[in-house]
């Protein structure tokens, strides 16, 4: 098998795209960005383009951060990571800052409610761990690693490039018991988890608990 | 407008969106330093703000403001 593993570039923006859209769509039927603006898969994935043509770092829709890997020659699967607040700010601020510029203003008012819903269950990053997000792999290529490879070289070339980490951090949903074992079995552990009382969440992201996972790693 | 007079709105749409009517804000204040500036109220504040001193921001300047300081800039230089 041919792998390899490569930073993503413009060309590679609708593979992307792909990787987002199936990631938040573990767990349910709906896209969880889809469910809390009540949008659909056509205006989100339209949003995601003009979020990736902007370039910003710091948080995971951008280009530059993400790994893609190639088996064969085929793009096969995908992961963003980023150092939070590399850029100054918290991911959480980027990203909002970037649904407001993109996003329709009463269309992001009007899901205030489920907004407010999706902090409840919000787990803190911390500063300076190098964050995991938009993990992907396309079908055909799934159970061959490939997702551990992409974080290890994630990690190899953050701590290359100096960025002075001690942790890895992945936050994922309660029920994805499959990228759980997979991520268990890559180093990490569960080390927090918070849950919303309200069931609505149910509608928006399939499950009600948020976890944590974490890695350890030496400091170069 | 002076900074200090911005200063003094933005404080109080602060104690408005986040519910928090004691809040004290200085220039040097950041979203980090005030529990409950999350991810909905950052927007909520954005908005709450361009509509009180009838602005617009543009994206590469909201992208700037790493303290209320930068926000209270941009506003004077917006509205002088």
């Amino acid at each position: 098998m041919s792998l390899t593993i490569r930073k993503a570039t413009a060309d590679d923006k609708e593979f992307v795209i792909e990787a987002i859209v199936e990631s938040e769509t573990s767990g349910s039927d709906t896209v969880s960005y889809c469910a809390i603006f009540s949008i659909d898969d056509h205006t989100f994935r339209k949003i995601l383009s003009d979020i990736f043509d902007e370039e910003v770092g710091g948080q995971e829709l951008c280009i530059a951060n993400f790994l893609i890997a190639e088996v064969e020659g085929e793009r096969a699967a995908a992961i963003s990571a980023w150092i939070e607040k590399e850029e100054g700010l918290a991911s959480n601020i980027i990203k909002s800052n970037l649904f407001m510029h993109f996003m329709d203003r009463d269309v992001l008012l009007g899901a205030s409610a489920n907004l407010a819903l999706m902090n409840e269950i919000n787990i803190q990053r911390e500063d300076h761990a190098l964050q995991i997000e938009c993990v992907y792999t396309a079908e055909k290529f799934r159970g061959r690693g490939l997702v551990k490879q992409l974080i290890n070289e994630h990690i190899a070339q953050k701590q290359k490039d100096g960025a002075g980490f001690s942790k890895v951090q992945i936050v994922l949903m309660k029920n994805n018991a499959s990228a759980i074992r997979s991520y268990e079995k890559a180093g990490f552990a569960i080390v927090a988890e918070k849950q919303c009382a309200n069931d609505k969440i149910f509608s928006l992201l399939g499950c009600d608990t948020k976890i944590l996972m974490e890695k350890s790693i030496a400091l170069i | 407008m002076e900074e200090q007079d911005i200063l003094l709105k933005i404080t109080g749409i602060l104690q408005n969106v986040l519910k928090r009517h004691s809040l004290s804000v200085s220039m040097a204040t950041t979203a980090s330093d005030i529990d409950g500036w999350d991810s909905l109220s950052n927007m909520m504040i954005i908005d709450s703000i361009e509509k009180n001193f009838n602005v617009k921001f543009k994206f590469n300047e909201i992208m700037k403001f790493n303290n209320v300081g930068d926000i209270v800039a941009c506003v004077k230089k917006k509205t002088s």
